[in-house]
């Protein structure tokens, strides 16, 4: 009998809580089935390669929180429980499951860290105890109530230092003091604020840098690397760019910082693996502890693709109880795992940031984390690599040329480089080629100077480029030969990480000069100088390995592989950074993918560069390149390794978006070639396409000037929903719903012009949206699977919640969506997975989207439905279609509901609409769909509530068609309040309801409710998305945020959710009938 | 930047800028896998007659120190410097930084291998070298640079006593401790100076050479440069110290010699161990180490007479990395408990060695 081990998942992914805990949670169950566990997975983040359903495997698809994990536990009767490897979300569930005596009552044993070390780590004082044994200096904040007790506390702790008022809204009266007459000033007015302001020492501009530990039972320890921080202390490390290793500090820091984290991972008993932060004086080798997590975490995951070294598979054998001595270095395969890797390249991480993407919410970065994905560059020079993080995080082979900031003045940029915000390396670099010296620029942005000499030197470059244009042009065009050494300057230029684009666009002031570019790319070839190809080996080249794990450098002169040699090989390209609407989801394509391809023996190669993800563990496939996807890397390691071709469909837009570049390097895309692909993507082909194939769409247009706009709307009536083609950062869409918006929108000049004409399109109000996943063959539909959204038209697919297979729509619908997907794939030729939208509104039925490449859906879809859905995109592209592929699905309902990070984005009105806002997902399954919706629900942050519910319910339809589920929650026994239109509406039908006020001062009843938990869900349905509707219960929205209430903003959202609970109380005390995957679809076989 | 040339005894070469002093050199091609540190590898004696390849592509981010060009120990409080100069005889980089920031040090890499009179080469591919070294046991380069001719001979340090070059030439003395330990000067380290100071030693430095032996509580035998057969000269010198059964502790060279002293062999590694990620395994409590490593020769454990045990062993190729007596106070080890640069992990072997002086 194999011993069972209970691994907890992350579940959806949020802002802090991302893709890395996929990464490490996979390597943790590979680790202990390969050990010869059975392993049980409670997470329901469906998108995810951890929840794949694999031998000795059992995925349970429910929420990561102590009910659920205890039903979980109770079923499985598990020996072991692994809480490590699930960020923050599974050790807040160990630590409940432990309060609630499941882990007692069941005698399930955690392995890792102890609960008694999670503990020291959460709890401050207790940390700050356990440091002060250890004589570890911490920065404590002591309060002040006087100024003579301020001034006593900072002569103890040395000056500067940081008054703080506590509970003072952002952050009123709070400030820095270099010294005493600054400290009673700050102090005068902090009292006039707060009866008492906290006194701390002020670490500002200090460094920040981490070590990653780990510890096995016979105290072997190690740190597996460490990471500098290149923004100073006082943003937060998700936030920051991170070099590995440190740069800028000497052996004596490196070696103190060292032995401070084995001192920590020591006497906190860490088993397993720990990060260590620390701030570190720029002036001396004073330093203090900041935080320990005694996990696997996002800096690990990080830690783990920089160095090679597998830290999460090594974790989790090492929690076992295997000695690190005892384990092989994975990397090597001849060497330990107990030893430290050597790096001979350095690894950055850049944070990508979707913030323009978020209305209203500050950009200004600091101690909360704002990004939500992020990539990762190698290279043999800091410039190199940091060239290739901007092109990779902007997925854009411009990258540090990006932004041209140009005619800002001195000021603005000062303003822009010393204000920590997404682009501030940007202003960094544009002050430096104003001419200000890197150590004015250190001395304002803290930001250590050894990075601002290097920036200096891509500078200086960029200078040469713009003096010597002519000759360098005359050169590429003509080849004149130019006075200077050609070879040597494009060399270097190479070496500083410029891009074949970057340099087209200094030398032409073009920014897509794709003629130039190719140009520079043909003189470059001829003279040899190409990327050369190194392994990431964990030795410095010290050992013999035959690693796959590689990357591209300029600074170089042999490869250190060759090219696999049967010619047999496939490229995937991967999704680049996390960000909204491409995630997870698109991962796990890739990496079934791979797996595809090894099962048919084909050689798989991987080209991706998000540290995150499971397709940059070295072991998903048989290379992998953690590179840039930018047209010119790709056609770089095509043409070197000369593979059979490039699947391009399964990493999302960013993959999708570099078929007709790469089409034009004469590299061999598989599946939907670019023909198909605009057939799909140009509204005015593919408006053709439906017209001529005789399928209904809403009508649309696209209009250059605002009579043009206006003409339009007069045809089709509101609301309009208006795309505007200029678009800074791939939002802007909106539903307008009278003239006023309308107006509104208009008189933005951006919107509506001859180069960016505006699409409008009818918006179909009330209509069904349907969601189709599927594969076609060469024209041919080989599958296709049909979802619905519970909400109607009007949330994007990407925030809508997902019922699959559809329940509601009529069968003799889908039958006819059928027959229109059928005609449509035929019409535009497509050859791979696809992703088609329709509205039906009344029994029409209306194409709005075709998406030729894997989608958001697919591996709920292929999930819920047991059909894999990559393995058919295999057969497409290896062209051994079966004839038929079944997509009958058995009683079995999937839900899958969106996870938005909104508690992080100070300033958001949460409410949902055309525009994608969710960060994650989660997809639950169950023979009931009540059952699956409310675990979604639940999964994604909702609570059943127990106390009162705030009511506003839309326009009189919504209202009407809620009063039976308005009237159930007071069969719940909920108390109801309302502000007086929903109040006298339910009043006048009987209901007992409260009548209650609002107003934004914090004092008014429904503030106080909230404030007093005696609200625990609020329900506010606009009537419409005027403006001027959405304006009236904004700041109600915004308070559930500052309070953590559950919103529901959909009134079909809100009547699933209802339902679901009432289901759920009415079968509490029925015997639990929760499953893993696999036993759901073996269940429905045997019902068969 | 002006061309320079790096050639190798088995014929192959790399192109690449020159760095440092303009002056061609000659000498065994080792490499080092230290991420930091490159201060103290600039500095230490061990690598005396050796042209030093840095695997870690970036050097000089963070300075150099102020040098002390006087040997009466005054280097010993610059963070850094483990000796009075540099003993290095040629570097190769990949990307050298032109410019540094740090607190703490003083000067550019370039300025700093000028005054030190360092030739060097840069823009190198380092990792293929690397391989050419690792794969190609004993390869000896030359550093050309512009104008020279290029059929010189490869000066091969292991033909010749580099100890006799380094090591002091009279005794010195540092700390005012009340335990009197005196070391052996083979090219020490200035951390086991600054460290036995530290846990309150008086420090008595001889001459590798010295015939007669200073009364001490204890005797350190230090590291040092090249081949230990080639200093043999000093076997004597060591037998008579073990005559004495106080605490003696070998240290890399010192311990390589300490074997040779009790009867053992030691033997060239196909090559060297050099870098601060060395992980070697205490055999009797079974825990493991990360070590700082600097040498090119290890104790053949079969020679060893049953008097001594082997107390380290390197986990990844087995090969002795300590021994021990098994009923006096006498140690050697392979790897460096001073660190400067590397873990300090295994500091607590000097600490017991000072505990050891009763």
């Amino acid at each position: 009998m194999k011993e069972k081990v209970i691994i907890l998942g992350s579940g959806a992914l949020t802002i802090g809580q991302a893709g890395e805990f996929d990464y490490s949670g996979s390597q943790a169950v590979y680790a202990f089935i390969e050990d010869g566990y059975e392993v049980i997975v409670i997470n329901p983040n469906i998108a995810t390669v951890q929840t794949n359903p694999i031998e000795n495997l059992k995925v349970y698809l429910y929420p990561v929180n102590a009910e659920w994990v205890t039903k979980v536990i109770k079923k499985e009767k598990p020996k072991y429980i692994v809480a490590g490897f699930g960020g923050q979300t599974a050790i807040n569930c160990l630590l409940e499951l432990n309060e609630i005596g499941t882990l007692k009552d069941y005698q399930v044993e955690v392995l890792g860290s102890s609960i008694e070390t999670i503990h020291a780590t959460e709890d401050r004082s207790v940390f700050s105890e356990k440091m002060q044994e250890i004589q570890m200096p911490i920065a404590q904040s002591q309060a002040a109530s006087t100024i003579e007790a301020a001034l006593s506390i900072a002569s103890e702790i040395g000056y500067p230092v940081i008054a703080r008022c506590a509970y003072a809204l952002g952050g009123l009266g709070s400030g820095f003091a270099n010294n005493e007459s600054e400290l009673i000033e700050i102090m005068k007015k902090s009292l006039s604020y707060v009866p008492h302001a906290l006194i701390e020492k002020s670490l500002q501009g200090w460094k920040e840098i981490e070590y990653e530990v780990m510890r096995d039972l016979n105290d072997n320890t190690i740190c597996i690397c460490n990471m500098e921080n290149i923004d100073p202390l006082g943003i937060h490390t998700g936030d920051s760019i991170v070099v590995t290793p440190s740069l800028t500090i000497s052996d004596h820091e490196y070696q103190l910082l060292r032995d401070a984290s084995i001192k920590i991972a020591r006497h906190l008993k860490i088993i397993g693996e720990c990060n260590v932060q620390f701030a570190l004086s720029p002036n001396s080798s004073e330093f203090y502890v900041i935080e320990v997590n005694p996990r696997l975490s996002r800096s690990s995951a990080l830690a783990s693709k920089a160095s090679g070294y597998p830290i999460a598979s090594i974790a989790a054998r090492v929690i076992q109880g295997k000695f690190l001595t005892d384990l092989r270095n994975p990397v090597t395969e001849i060497t330990s795992a107990f030893f430290e890797p050597s790096l001979d390249y350095i690894a950055l991480k850049v944070p990508k940031w979707d913030l323009d993407k978020f209305q209203g919410v500050n950009d200004e970065l600091s101690s909360m984390m704002k990004s939500i994905g992020e990539v990762m560059s190698i290279g043999r020079s800091f410039n190199e690599a940091l060239q290739k993080s901007l092109r990779m995080v902007f997925s854009d082979s411009l990258g540090l040329f990006k932004f041209n900031y140009n005619n800002l003045t001195k000021a603005e940029l000062w303003e822009k480089a010393t204000v920590a915000r997404p682009t501030r390396i940007f202003a960094v670099f544009a002050l430096i080629l104003k001419g200000l010296t890197p150590l004015e620029i250190a001395e304002r942005t803290k930001i250590s100077a050894w990075f601002l000499f290097e920036l200096e030197k891509i500078s200086s470059l960029t200078k040469f480029l713009i003096s010597e244009k002519e000759n360098i042009l005359n050169k590429i065009n003509n080849n004149i030969d130019t006075s200077f050494n050609f070879y040597d300057f494009l060399r270097s230029a190479k070496e500083l990480g410029f891009s074949d684009d970057q340099l087209a666009y200094i030398l032409s002031d073009e920014q897509k000069n794709k003629e130039l570019s190719s140009k520079i790319r043909e003189v470059r070839k001829a003279l040899n100088i190409i990327p050369l190809i190194k392994r990431i080996d964990t030795s410095s080249g010290e050992f013999t390995t035959n690693t796959n794990y590689l990357y591209m450098t300029y600074h170089g002169s042999e490869n250190d592989i060759k090219k696999l040699s049967d010619n047999d090989s496939y490229i995937t390209l991967g999704a680049g950074a996390y960000r909204i609407g491409s995630s997870v989801e698109f991962d796990w394509a890739c990496c079934e993918m791979s797996r595809e391809l090894q099962k048919r023996n084909k050689m798989s190669i991987i080209i991706n560069c998000n540290p995150e993800t499971v397709s940059t563990d070295f072991k998903t496939s048989d290379r992998l390149y953690f590179e840039e996807l930018t047209a010119e890397r790709v056609s770089d390691i095509y043409e070197y390794e000369q593979p059979q071709g490039v699947i391009a469909c399964l990493g999302g837009q960013e993959a999708n978006n570099l078929i007709n570049p790469l089409e034009q390097n004469k590299v061999k895309v598989l599946a939907h070639s670019f023909d198909i692909l605009d057939r799909t993507e140009s509204r005015v082909k593919f408006s053709q396409i439906l017209e001529d194939s005789g399928i209904s769409q809403p009508k649309w247009a696209s209009a250059v000037n605002i009579q043009e706009a206006l003409e339009f709307v007069e045809k089709v009536g509101f609301p309009v929903l208006i795309r505007p083609s200029f678009v800074l950062s791939g939002s802007g869409m909106k539903v307008v719903y009278n003239q006023t918006d309308l107006e509104a929108c208009l008189g933005n000049s951006k919107i509506i012009s001859e180069d960016y004409p505006l699409i409008l399109t009818q918006f179909l109000y009330g209509a069904y949206e349907i969601d189709v996943d599927g594969v076609s063959h060469n024209g041919k539909l080989i599958s296709s699977f049909i979802s619905e959204h519970v909400e109607k038209a009007g949330i994007h697919s990407g925030d809508a919640t997902i019922i699959y297979p559809a329940r509601e729509l009529a069968v003799s619908t889908q039958r006819e969506i059928e027959a229109i997907t059928k005609k449509l794939v035929e019409a535009t030729g497509l050859n791979g997975p696809f992703n088609i939208q329709y509205l039906v509104k009344d029994h029409d039925i209306f194409v709005i989207e075709c998406n030729a490449r894997s989608s958001r859906t697919l591996p709920f879809i292929s999930k819920v439905s047991n059909k894999n859905i990559i393995s058919m995109t295999a057969d497409v592209i290896f062209n051994s279609v079966k004839n038929e592929y079944s997509t009958n699905t058995k009683d079995l309902y999937g839900v899958k509901a969106a996870m938005f990070s909104f508690n992080r984005l100070d300033g958001i009105d949460p409410i949902l609409g055309v525009e994608m806002l969710s960060t994650g997902e989660a997809g639950c399954i169950d023979t009931k769909i009540e059952n699956a919706f409310l675990q979604a629900m639940i999964s994604t942050g909702y609570t059943i509530p127990s106390k009162g519910v705030l009511l506003s319910t839309g326009d009189e339809a919504d209202k009407f068609k809620l009063l039976p589920t308005i009237k159930t929650l007071t069969d719940l026994g909920l108390n109801l309040y309302a502000t007086s239109g929903t109040y006298n509406f339910y009043k006048d039908r009987d209901i007992k309801i409260s009548e209650v006020n609002f107003n934004d001062t914090g004092d008014c009843e429904i503030q106080s409710l909230m404030k007093n938990k005696l609200i625990d869900l609020v329900v506010n349905i606009p009537k419409n998305y005027s403006k001027e509707e959405i304006d009236v219960n904004v700041n109600i929205r915004k308070s559930t945020i500052k309070y953590g209430i559950p919103l529901l903003t959909d009134a079909d959202k809100m009547l699933y959710f209802i339902n679901s609970i009432v289901n759920y109380k009415e079968n509490m005390n029925l015997k639990e009938e929760i499953n893993h995957i696999n036993g759901f679809h073996q269940a429905g076989e045997l019902n068969e | 930047m002006t061309k320079s040339k790096l050639i190798l005894s088995n014929g192959m070469s790399f192109e690449g800028d020159s760095i440092g002093e303009d002056k061609d050199i000659s000498g065994e091609l080792v490499f080092t896998t230290g991420m930091v540190g490159y201060p103290q590898s600039f500095t230490d004696p061990s690598y005396h007659g050796q042209t030093l390849v840095f695997s870690f592509p970036l050097i000089g981010n963070y300075g150099l120190p102020h040098i002390d060009l006087m040997t009466d120990g005054s280097h010993l409080k610059n963070e850094g410097m483990e000796s009075f100069k540099s003993w290095i005889n040629g570097v190769v980089l990949s990307s050298p930084s032109s410019n540094f920031s740090h607190y703490n040090y003083k000067h550019k890499l370039d300025e700093w291998l000028k005054m030190n009179s360092i030739s060097g080469i840069c823009n190198v591919d380092t990792r293929e070298l690397i391989h050419q070294i690792r794969d190609n046991s004993g390869l000896l380069g030359r550093i050309v640079k512009s104008g020279s001719t290029e059929n010189s001979e490869f000066f091969n340090p292991h033909n010749k006593n580099l100890v006799k070059e380094v090591s002091t030439k009279s005794s010195m003395s540092f700390g005012s401790g009340s335990k009197k330990v005196c070391v052996i000067d083979f090219g020490v380290k200035g951390a086991i100076i600054n460290k036995l100071v530290k846990l309150g030693c008086t420090v008595n430095v001889i001459p590798w050479n010295s015939t007669d032996i200073p009364k001490a509580d204890a005797y350190l035998l230090s590291n040092g440069p090249g081949n230990p057969n080639l200093a043999n000269e000093s076997i004597p010198l060591i037998k008579n110290i073990l005559e004495l059964k106080k605490p003696t502790l070998g240290i890399c060279l010192g311990h390589q010699l300490l074997a040779l002293a009790i009867g053992a062999n030691v033997e060239r590694l196909q090559h060297g161990h050099r870098g601060y990620n060395h992980p070697v395994i205490d055999t009797f409590s079974k825990r493991g180490y990360i070590t700082s490593q600097n040498h090119g020769y290890h104790v053949k454990e079969d020679t060893l007479s049953k008097d001594w045990q082997v107390s380290f062993r390197n986990v990844n190729d087995g090969s002795v990395e300590g021994i021990k007596h098994t009923h006096l106070p006498f140690e050697g080890v392979q790897f460096h408990p001073e660190a400067s640069g590397g873990p300090n992990d295994c500091q607590w072997i000097l600490e017991d060695f000072v505990e050891r002086i009763s």
